[in-house]
C-alpha cells in the first residue's frame, strides 16, 4: 500500500469549490491587509542614517535579519525560556505553513499540470513524522507562553504610568491569539485522529501524535463512522479557522509575523547613537515628529512589530521611577494614532510633553528590543517638535538658554571654566597655541562642577606622572552638546558642534580624549569631521597606559568595587571592558552589578534630564538611588566607581538621599588610578603654578 | 492757571494719590478743581486746604472702568478748560490718561514728579534712562496739559478745606470694558506690612535654588523674608511678599535688601524704612541712593558670613 | 510691530524666532507716547487684528501710556495692566487687571480689543536656534511715517544730584556681617 492519503477525502466536489472559494478570500483579504499597511508605511519619510540603500546592502541586510530571525538571537536575550517557547511556536508554525505550501503545489501545480506526485512513500513518512514533531512543539511553546503569562510577569502588566487607562481589550486580543493557535494546532491533531481512527493504515505510526489519540479514541469504543463525522467536523471548523487565522493577520497582533522581521531588516543601526540631521532651510512643521505624517516608513513599520512584550517596559529608569514614561506605551499611542486616525494625526493629543521629557535616551529600551524598534530616536524626534513649539520643560529652556549665552550649561563666564587647572601645581599645555599629541576636551561638568574637579585633577596628575603630552582647549571649549541634541534642540547643538569643529580643527594633535562619555560620544560619533579624528574616554586611554607600562601602580589597592557602566560609554559606544581592565590592573575586587554591561541602569542624568525637573512618582526611589539600593544587595563594599561626571554628580547625591550614607563610597576611576600610584604629594601653588590662558 | 485735579477711588474710599495731588495743585497757584467720579461721589471726601471747587460726576458704575473716566474728564476738560489736569500715575490713569491725551492732542507727561510755572506755562520734570537722567519737558501752548504724577512725590493734603461743589451731568456711558468683580491676589501666610525686621531679595540672587538660603537666613535672623517684582514674575513667590508699587508698601525699622538694584517702582514701597542696608555687587544700584547703609560684595558671600554669625 | 530705528529690528528678529509671522517696523524715534502711538496707527489699523496686545512701559522712559493712546487712535475697546486672560471658547473671557497693592479687577473686554500686558504674566516661550538662524534671513517691512506733533518737548536734561547716599560698610564679607549684625540689634532695639 502506498504511503499517502487522498486529499479533500470525503468532500463532495462543490464541497471542494466551496473551500477554493474560502482560501480566495482568505487570501485576497490578506493581500489587500498587507497592501492597506504598505500604502500606510510608504508615506511616511526616509531617515536611515546610514549610507542610503544600494542592492548590496538590500542583500546584506536580508541576510542579516534572516540571522537573527532564525537563531532567535534578540528575542532570548535576558529571558531563555520566552526564546525556546517562542522558537518552539516559530518553528511550529513555519513547518506546518510549509507543509501546507508543499501540498498545495502538490494538488495544484505538481500532479496536475506536470502529472508529479511526489507526495506519498518515504516523502509521505517523512513529511507526516516532520509535521507532527513540530505541530507538538508548536502546541508546547504555546503552553509555556500561557503559563508564563498567567504568572503576571511585571513585562506584561499594562498599567500605564502616565494615566489610568482600560486595556482590557489588549489582554482580550493577547488570548485569542494564543488560543486561536492553539485551537489550530489541538484541532490540527485531533482532525489527524479522527482520520486515522476511521482509515486506520499502519504506516500512520509516523504521525506519532495522531497515532496515539487516535488509537486512544478506538480504544474508548469510537466507531468509524463516529470519527468520519467527527473527522469531517473538525476538517472544516480546522480549515475554517486557519483562514480566518490568515486573513486576520494584518489586522491583528499576528502581523508581528510580518513586521517584525520586517523591521529587524529595515532599521537604523546607528538608532539612537547617530541622531539624523535637520534638512537643510528646514521650516518649523518640518522639524521632529508632531503628526503620525512625518514619521519615516521605517518607524511606522516599527509600530506595527511590537507585540507588547513588555522589555523595554521593565529595562527603562523612567518607568522604574514612577515617570509618566513608558518608552512600550510611547510605540503603542502611535500606533493606535496610525492604525485608527492615520497620517494626520495629531501626537501631543495623546502624547503628554511630560512623558516625552521623562526620557533619559539611555537606550536600554532600543538595546533589548526582540524586533529592533527605536524608541529613542522617536522620542528625540517628539522632542525636536516640542522645542519648536516652545513646549519645554521650564528648567531646561533656562539651561539651553545658559548654553547659547556662555556655552555651558551651567551660565557660568567662560573664563571661569579653566579655573580647575589652578590647583595642579604644574602648568597644562594649551593646545590651541601648542602641539600636543592629545587634545583632552575636558567637558562642562568636570570642569565646572566642584566634585567633579577633583577627578579632573585627579586624572590631570596621572597623565603628568605618566609624561602623557596632552592639552586642553582652556576658555574656548563650548559644551560639546551631546544632551542638547539628545534634548531636542538640533540647532543649537548644530552651532555647538559648527563652533568647536573649527576651534579643534585649529589645533595640533594627534588624537581627542574626554572624560566625559557624553562628550566622547558625540566628538566620535556625530560631529562630522570627515573621520579624521580618533577619540577616546579617558577609560580607554589609561588602560592603554597600564597596559604599555607607561602607567605602572606602585601598589595593588586590594578595594571591593562595583562598576556602574556609564550608558554613553556601554551601551552607545560597547566600551565594557577597559574600565575593567584598568580596576583589575590597580587591584581591585570587582563585583559585578547585577545589572551590568548592557543591561546597565542608568543613573537618571542623560536626555538632558539632569536639567529638567523633578517627574518620579511620590514615594517611588528616583533611579540612581534604586542603582545604590541594588550596589548595597551586593555585601559590604568599599567603592561605587564611575567614569562619568554626571554619575559622580547624580551618585554621590543618591547615596545620601537613599539612605546609604556610610555604607558605601564613591569613587571616580581616575581618582583610584591616582591613588594606586602613590605619588608623593603636590602642593598646590600659590603663585601661577597652572597658568590659565586668558 | 487753573488745575483740575481727577479723584482716584477705590472701593468707595478716595486713595492717597488724590491727597498729595492736592499739593502738587495749589503749589502752582491759581483755581483748583477737583472731580470726583463715581456712583455717589458725595461720599467721597476731597474737600481739603488747597481745593477751591469739588466737581460732582455722577455715573452709574461704581467702579473705575476706563471708558467712563475718559468720557468725564474729555467732558470736564471741554465745559471747563483747564490749563492742567493732574492724574496720579496708577494703574487706572494708564487706563485712560494716554487716550484722552491722544483724542484731543493734549500736552502729556507721566511719572512726573515735579511741577513748576513758567509766567503762564507749566513746567514738568520726569526721569528718563531707569533714573539715570531726569528731564525738564515744556508743552505746546494753547491745550491744555494732561500731567501723571508720580505716587508719594509730594505730601498728601491733610487738613480740611472749604471748597464749594457743583455737579455736572453726564450721559450714560456703555463702558466697551466693564468691571465684573475684585478678587483678593492669593493670600500669602504672612503680612509683611507689619513685620519690624525684613529681608528682602531681588534679582541678584540668580536662581530659584538660591531662595532657600535666603529663607533660612531670614529664620535665623529673626526677620520677614520680602521679594522685589522679579520673584514673584517667575512665579517664585507669591505676590503677598511682594515690596514695591504693585506690591505693598512697607516701613520696617530694619530693612535688609540683597540683590536689589532699586527699581523707582520698588523704592516706592520702602524708602521711608527706618533703616535701610543694602547689600549689591553694582555700585551704581539705584537702591545705595535711599540705602542708609551699603555694601558692594557678592550678596552670597556676605549671606554666608550672616549665616554663621547666628548660628 | 514697533516704532524705532534699525537696532529695533534684533528685537522684532527675536519675535520671528519665537514663532511670529511677521514683522513690521515703523521708521520713527518718537519720544512721548501719543507721538509713539500715531506712528503706529495706520500700520496697525491696516492688519484689522481682532487683538492688538501692548506692553504696559517701556523700560527706558516707563511712560506707560502709549498702549491706551494707540487704542483711541484705533477706536478700540481697551483694558491697561493686564496680568491674566482668561480665553473662552470663541475669544476674551475675562482679563485681570492689577492694581496697587495686588488687588485683582475683574473685567469683561468687548473685542476686538488692545490690551496692554504687564510682564510676568507668563514665562516667554523658548526660540530655538533654528528659529533664530531662519528670523535672521527674513523680511522685515518698514514703513516711514510722520508721528505729528510730539506730546512734549524736553526742554534740557539734567543728572540727577545723587543724596548723600548710603554710608559705605567696607572690609571682607565677615568684617561685614559683624557691622550689619551690630546695626540690626542696635535699630531694632
Amino acid at each position: 500500500m502506498t504511503e499517502t492519503r487522498q486529499t479533500f477525502a470525503g468532500l463532495s466536489h462543490w464541497e471542494i469549490v466551496f473551500w477554493y472559494g474560502l482560501i480566495a478570500v482568505s487570501t485576497t483579504t490578506f493581500f489587500v491587509g498587507c497592501a492597506l499597511l504598505i500604502l500606510r508605511y510608504r508615506r511616511g519619510r526616509s531617515n536611515v542614517v546610514s549610507e542610503p540603500l544600494t542592492p548590496g546592502d538590500v542583500l546584506r541586510r536580508t541576510a542579516r535579519a534572516t540571522s537573527i530571525v532564525l537563531t532567535h538571537r534578540w528575542i532570548k536575550r535576558r529571558d531563555p525560556l520566552a526564546g525556546v517557547g517562542h522558537a518552539l511556536i516559530f518553528y511550529g508554525f513555519l513547518v506546518l505553513f510549509a507543509g501546507t505550501v508543499i501540498l498545495a503545489f502538490q494538488d495544484d501545480v505538481a500532479k496536475p499540470i506536470f502529472g508529479f506526485d511526489f507526495w506519498r512513500g518515504g516523502f509521505y513518512l517523512g513529511y507526516s513524522l516532520f509535521l507532527d514533531i513540530f505541530g507538538f512543539g508548536l502546541a508546547v511553546g504555546l503552553v509555556i507562553m500561557g503559563v508564563k503569562r498567567l504568572r503576571h510577569p511585571r513585562r506584561l502588566d499594562y498599567r500605564r504610568p502616565d494615566r489610568a487607562e482600560d486595556r482590557h481589550r489588549y489582554v482580550v486580543g493577547d488570548w485569542v491569539f494564543l488560543g486561536s493557535l492553539f485551537f489550530l494546532a489541538l484541532s490540527g491533531f485531533l482532525l489527524e485522529a479522527f482520520r486515522i481512527a476511521d482509515t486506520n493504515p499502519s504506516f500512520e505510526v509516523w504521525s506519532p501524535v495522531g497515532w496515539t489519540v487516535g488509537h486512544a479514541f478506538k480504544a474508548l469504543g469510537m466507531t468509524p463512522q463516529q470519527a468520519s463525522s467527527a473527522h469531517f467536523a473538525m476538517w472544516w471548523t480546522h480549515g475554517v479557522v486557519a483562514l480566518t487565522f490568515v486573513s486576520s493577520i494584518p489586522f491583528t497582533k499576528a502581523v508581528h509575523m510580518l513586521a517584525s522581521p520586517t523591521n529587524v531588516a529595515v532599521r537604523d543601526d546607528l538608532a539612537g547613537k547617530e541622531l539624523p540631521l535637520l534638512p537643510a532651510a528646514a521650516k518649523a512643521d518640518q522639524v521632529g515628529y508632531g503628526k503620525i505624517g512625518d514619521l519615516s516608513w521605517q518607524h511606522r513599520v516599527s509600530l506595527d512589530a511590537c507585540t507588547k512584550c513588555g522589555k523595554c517596559h521593565v529595562a527603562c529608569p523612567a518607568t522604574a521611577s514612577g515617570y509618566p514614561l513608558s518608552p512600550r506605551d510611547v510605540i503603542l499611542d502611535l500606533r493606535e494614532l496610525s492604525a485608527h486616525v492615520g497620517a494626520d494625526a495629531v501626537i501631543g493629543e495623546r502624547i503628554r510633553p511630560d512623558t516625552i521629557w521623562s526620557c533619559t535616551q539611555c537606550m536600554a529600551c532600543v538595546e533589548i528590543c526582540p524586533v529592533g524598534i527605536e524608541h529613542v530616536p522617536i522620542i528625540n524626534q517628539l522632542r525636536r517638535r516640542l522645542v519648536e513649539e516652545g513646549e519645554l520643560d521650564p528648567m531646561l529652556q533656562s539651561a539651553l538658554e545658559a548654553v547659547y549665552e556662555t556655552g555651558n550649561s551651567f551660565g557660568e563666564p567662560k573664563r571661569k571654566r579653566p579655573r580647575w587647572v589652578r590647583e595642579l601645581g604644574f602648568e597644562v599645555k594649551d593646545v590651541r597655541r601648542e602641539p600636543a599629541e592629545l587634545l583632552w576636551f575636558v567637558g562642562d561638568y568636570a570642569s565646572f562642577d566642584a566634585r567633579n574637579q577633583r577627578a579632573t585633577r585627579a586624572l590631570a596628575r596621572i597623565l603628568h606622572a605618566a609624561g602623557v603630552d596632552f592639552g586642553i582647549l582652556f576658555d574656548a571649549e563650548k559644551t560639546a552638546g551631546c544632551d542638547v541634541r539628545r534634548a531636542g534642540e538640533e540647532g543649537l547643538w548644530a552651532a555647538l558642534a559648527e563652533e568647536n569643529v573649527r576651534t579643534i580643527s585649529g589645533c595640533d594633535f594627534e588624537r581627542i580624549f574626554s572624560s566625559d562619555p557624553h562628550t566622547f560620544h558625540t566628538l566620535r560619533n556625530e560631529y562630522q569631521h570627515g573621520g579624521e579624528w580618533t577619540v577616546l574616554h579617558h577609560s580607554q586611554l589609561l588602560n592603554e597606559l597600564l597596559e604599555r607600562g607607561e602607567l605602572t601602580p606602585q601598589r595593588r589597592l586590594g578595594y571591593r568595587v562595583t562598576y556602574h557602566d556609564p550608558c554613553t560609554l556601554g551601551r552607545y559606544n560597547g566600551v565594557y571592558d577597559a574600565p575593567r581592565r584598568v580596576l583589575e590592573a590597580i587591584g581591585c575586587e570587582l563585583l559585578e552589578m547585577p545589572r551590568n554591561r548592557d543591561n546597565s541602569f542608568c543613573c537618571g542624568a542623560g536626555g538632558g534630564r539632569i536639567w529638567m525637573q523633578e517627574l518620579k512618582k511620590n514615594g517611588v526611589k528616583r533611579p540612581s538611588e534604586q542603582r545604590i539600593d541594588e550596589a548595597v544587595g551586593l555585601g559590604t563594599l568599599d567603592y561605587f566607581v564611575v567614569c562619568c561626571p554626571k554619575d559622580v554628580t547624580m551618585y554621590e547625591d543618591a547615596i545620601k538621599t537613599s539612605g546609604h550614607h556610610g555604607e558605601l563610597e564613591l569613587r571616580e576611576l581616575s581618582e583610584l588610578v591616582l591613588e594606586s600610584l602613590d605619588l608623593p604629594d603636590e602642593q598646590p601653588a600659590a603663585t601661577a603654578g597652572g597658568k590659565e590662558q586668558q | 492757571m487753573s488745575v483740575l485735579v481727577v479723584a482716584e477711588q477705590l472701593q468707595g474710599r478716595v486713595r492717597d494719590v488724590t491727597y498729595e495731588l492736592i499739593t502738587a495743585a495749589s503749589a502752582l497757584g491759581g483755581p483748583v478743581a477737583v472731580a470726583a467720579i463715581g456712583s455717589d461721589p458725595a461720599s467721597l471726601d476731597v474737600n481739603r486746604v488747597g481745593v477751591d471747587e469739588i466737581v460732582h460726576v455722577r455715573v452709574e458704575q461704581a467702579e473705575f472702568e476706563n471708558d467712563v473716566y475718559q468720557a468725564a474728564l474729555e467732558r470736564l476738560i471741554a465745559e471747563r478748560r483747564p490749563d492742567v489736569v493732574l492724574l496720579g500715575f496708577t494703574v487706572n490713569s494708564m487706563g485712560y490718561a494716554g487716550a484722552v491725551a491722544a483724542k484731543l492732542g493734549l500736552g502729556f507727561a507721566s511719572d512726573v514728579f515735579a511741577v513748576s510755572r513758567d509766567g503762564d506755562a507749566v513746567v514738568a520734570t520726569r526721569a528718563f534712562y531707569g533714573s539715570k537722567t531726569h528731564g525738564e519737558l515744556e508743552f505746546a501752548a494753547g491745550k491744555p496739559v494732561l500731567l501723571l504724577l508720580r505716587p508719594t512725590a509730594w505730601p498728601p493734603a491733610e487738613e480740611a478745606g472749604a471748597a464749594n461743589v457743583t455737579e455736572l451731568a453726564l450721559e450714560p456711558v456703555a463702558s466697551r470694558a466693564r468691571h465684573i468683580e475684585f478678587r483678593e491676589a492669593a493670600k500669602g501666610d504672612v503680612d509683611i506690612t507689619t513685620a519690624d525686621f525684613l529681608l528682602s531679595i531681588g534679582r541678584g540672587i540668580g536662581e530659584q535654588e538660591n531662595i532657600a538660603m535666603f529663607e533660612e537666613l531670614a529664620a535665623k535672623l529673626g526677620a520677614t523674608l520680602a521679594v522685589s517684582r522679579p520673584i514673584v514674575d517667575a512665579g517664585w513667590m507669591p505676590n503677598a511678599r511682594q515690596v514695591g508699587q504693585s506690591g505693598k508698601t512697607v516701613k520696617p525699622k530694619v530693612y535688609l535688601a540683597f540683590g536689589i538694584s532699586g527699581a523707582v517702582q520698588h523704592l516706592a514701597g520702602m524708602k521711608t524704612s527706618e533703616t535701610i542696608i543694602a547689600v549689591n555687587t553694582d555700585p551704581e544700584a539705584a537702591i545705595f541712593d535711599v540705602a542708609h547703609y551699603g555694601v558692594v560684595a557678592d550678596l552670597f558671600d556676605v549671606a554666608d558670613e550672616l549665616a554663621k554669625l547666628v548660628d | 510691530m514697533t516704532a524705532g530705528d534699525e537696532e529695533a529690528e534684533s528685537a522684532l528678529r527675536r519675535c520671528l524666532a519665537m514663532g511670529a509671522d511677521r514683522a513690521i517696523r515703523v521708521d520713527a524715534s518718537p519720544l512721548d507716547p501719543v507721538s509713539t502711538a500715531r506712528a503706529l496707527a495706520g500700520v496697525v489699523a491696516a492688519e484689522s487684528a481682532d487683538l492688538v496686545l501692548t506692553g504696559v512701559q517701556s523700560a527706558d522712559s516707563v511712560q506707560g501710556s502709549t498702549g491706551t493712546a494707540l487704542a483711541e487712535l484705533l477706536e478700540l475697546p481697551r483694558v491697561a495692566v493686564v496680568t491674566r486672560i482668561d480665553w473662552s471658547g470663541t475669544g476674551l473671557g475675562t482679563v485681570d487687571r492689577e492694581l496697587e497693592g495686588g488687588l485683582i479687577d475683574v473685567v469683561e473686554v468687548d473685542t476686538p480689543a488692545l490690551l496692554t500686558v504687564q510682564t510676568g504674566i507668563n514665562k516667554p516661550r523658548y526660540a530655538n536656534l533654528r528659529a533664530i538662524k531662519q528670523a535672521e534671513q527674513q523680511e522685515i517691512s518698514v514703513v516711514a511715517v510722520d508721528a505729528g506733533e510730539p506730546a512734549y518737548r524736553v526742554r534740557r536734561m539734567i543728572t540727577p544730584p545723587r543724596g548723600a547716599g548710603a554710608e559705605l560698610l567696607d572690609g571682607d564679607p565677615s568684617a561685614v556681617a559683624q557691622r550689619i549684625v551690630e546695626l540690626v540689634t542696635e535699630r531694632l532695639g
